[in-house]
């Protein structure tokens, strides 16, 4: 999930920045910020949230990286701190069904589509955005981690406290209303 | 659950390539980075000092002791690290040893007392909450702290876990009670609505007392809580088929049962 902090330099770099150390405050940001932004987007689904979450996140990693224990990967942990950020942060603003996506944009070039495929493609991005919006963003969180981000549903469990069945539950769920919202491409995942 | 079968692999392969069609806009990395450093530079560093901040100061106060509390009472727990050293920054340090991570710690008190008065703030509020629909109140909760007192001694983060548990087993009965009666459209829509808020406010409460120490068991209770609230939280008249999600995450979690164990509430302070 993250290639540019080896394990074994992983300990060295979080001791770093747990003495104090700026340049490594910036190498631990810039190490897993990708994976933070893009999770917290694709979990939001807004750009702005994204960011302020992003940086909230970090914010408060920082704050309490002495409490990571190291039984897991130091990025589980922060993505665990981001998921924490990300789900009370949409609670609080109460925008989640407010999905902004870049759809938008493309609406405008949907009239100058000239092949077929275009088309069908545009139609897949509508309507699988649309279906993700649909989701609870508790269902919509582990979909995205699991389906997408290629967690395990332990690391899910972990990086949003909850049990590894209930990961298991949520990815079904999610999966269920998906297929039912896409079943007009059935064909691209079915014999 | 667990055997996906190869139709379910196929979909999560489609799914997988066409969300990765959906742009991502570009990490604003710098950006991001500069509001970070801005926010850390206002801080305290590490000691989390500015927890008085949130509470006022009697809480705080109360806060404090029952911290004070937990402490005595779980210094006996299994640490078993090597022992700590005071590093300039006043923190403690674990040194020597077989592991050479170190943990930098805060003191156990200050550590714990944000979050237990948070959670004694949440509760209160929770309570409030309740109140305010004409609900149960804390006279007619049942008495954990008197059961405390007849020889049964409760950390005071147990005794707020207890209450907030009893308190979810009461509307997550009268949930499914309702929509087991074949209750009218408004009084659904009417229940959708309270409940969602009522469990907006009890996510907070779940999440603060998670954070404190506990048995797996009871963790794993209060994160199955956590669930079936976000699944509450966000039930909307849109969209009836989540009320159907909630009783069937209940049912398979067999969480009400298992908030009646963990909380036996009335039987149990008689």
């Amino acid at each position: 999930m993250n290639a540019a902090v080896r394990p074994a330099d992983e300990l060295g770099l979080v001791n770093r920045v747990l003495a104090g150390d700026p340049a490594a405050e910036r190498e631990f940001y810039d190490a897993h910020v990708d994976g933070i932004y893009r999770l917290a987007y694709r979990v939001t689904g807004d750009a702005e949230l994204a960011r302020d979450f992003t940086q909230e996140a970090f914010v408060r990693a920082f704050d309490r990286l002495d409490q990571w224990r190291g039984e897991a990967a130091v990025s589980t942990w922060l993505r665990r701190v981001a998921m924490s950020v990300v789900l009370n942060g949409l609670e609080r603003t109460k925008t989640r069904a407010a999905r902004e996506t870049p759809l938008e944009d493309i609406d405008g070039e949907a009239t100058t589509a000239e092949t077929d495929t275009d088309a069908e493609s545009l139609e897949l991005k509508e309507r699988l955005s649309a279906a993700i919006d649909a989701l609870p963003v508790s269902q919509r969180s582990v979909v995205m981690m699991h389906d997408i981000e290629g967690f395990t549903h332990q690391e899910i469990a972990e990086s949003l406290g909850i049990t590894v069945s209930s990961s298991k539950v949520r990815l079904f769920r999610a999966r269920a209303q998906l297929r039912l919202a896409l079943s007009d491409f059935a064909e691209e995942w079915t014999p | 659950m667990t055997d996906i079968g190869t139709e379910d692999e196929r979909f999560a392969a489609f799914l997988r390539s066409a969300v990765r069609q959906l742009d991502v806009p570009e990490t604003p990395r710098d950006a991001m980075w500069a509001a970070i450093a801005a926010r850390r530079q206002h801080r305290t560093p590490v000691q989390g000092a500015d927890w008085s901040t949130y509470v006022t100061p009697a809480v705080a106060r109360d806060a404090s002791a029952v911290a004070d509390t937990v402490h005595i009472i779980t210094s006996a727990d299994a640490d078993t690290r090597p022992p700590m050293q005071v590093d300039r920054h006043g923190l403690t340090v674990q040194s020597g040893g077989a592991s050479a991570r170190p943990v930098v710690r805060r003191s156990i008190p200050l550590r714990w007392a944000m979050p237990i008065a948070a959670a004694i703030l949440a509760v209160g509020v929770g309570i409030g909450n309740m109140a305010q629909f004409g609900r149960r109140t804390v006279a007619k909760t049942p008495s954990n702290i008197a059961l405390a007192g007849k020889g049964t001694p409760m950390l005071p983060t147990q005794m707020l876990t207890e209450q907030h548990l009893n308190q979810a087993r009461v509307e997550l009965v009268k949930f499914v009670a309702t929509s087991q009666q074949g209750a009218t459209q408004a009084e659904i829509q009417a229940s959708n609505q309270r409940m969602a808020n009522w469990a907006r406010q009890m996510m907070d409460v779940t999440r603060t007392l998670m954070s404190a120490p506990m048995d797996k068991r009871q963790h794993d209770l209060l994160a199955d809580l956590e669930n079936v609230l976000l699944q509450m939280s966000q039930l909307s008249n849109d969209m009836p088929d989540d009320n159907e999600f909630v009783r069937q995450t209940l049912e398979h979690d067999q969480l009400i049962q298992r908030l009646q164990s963990a909380a036996p509430g009335p039987q149990r302070a008689i």
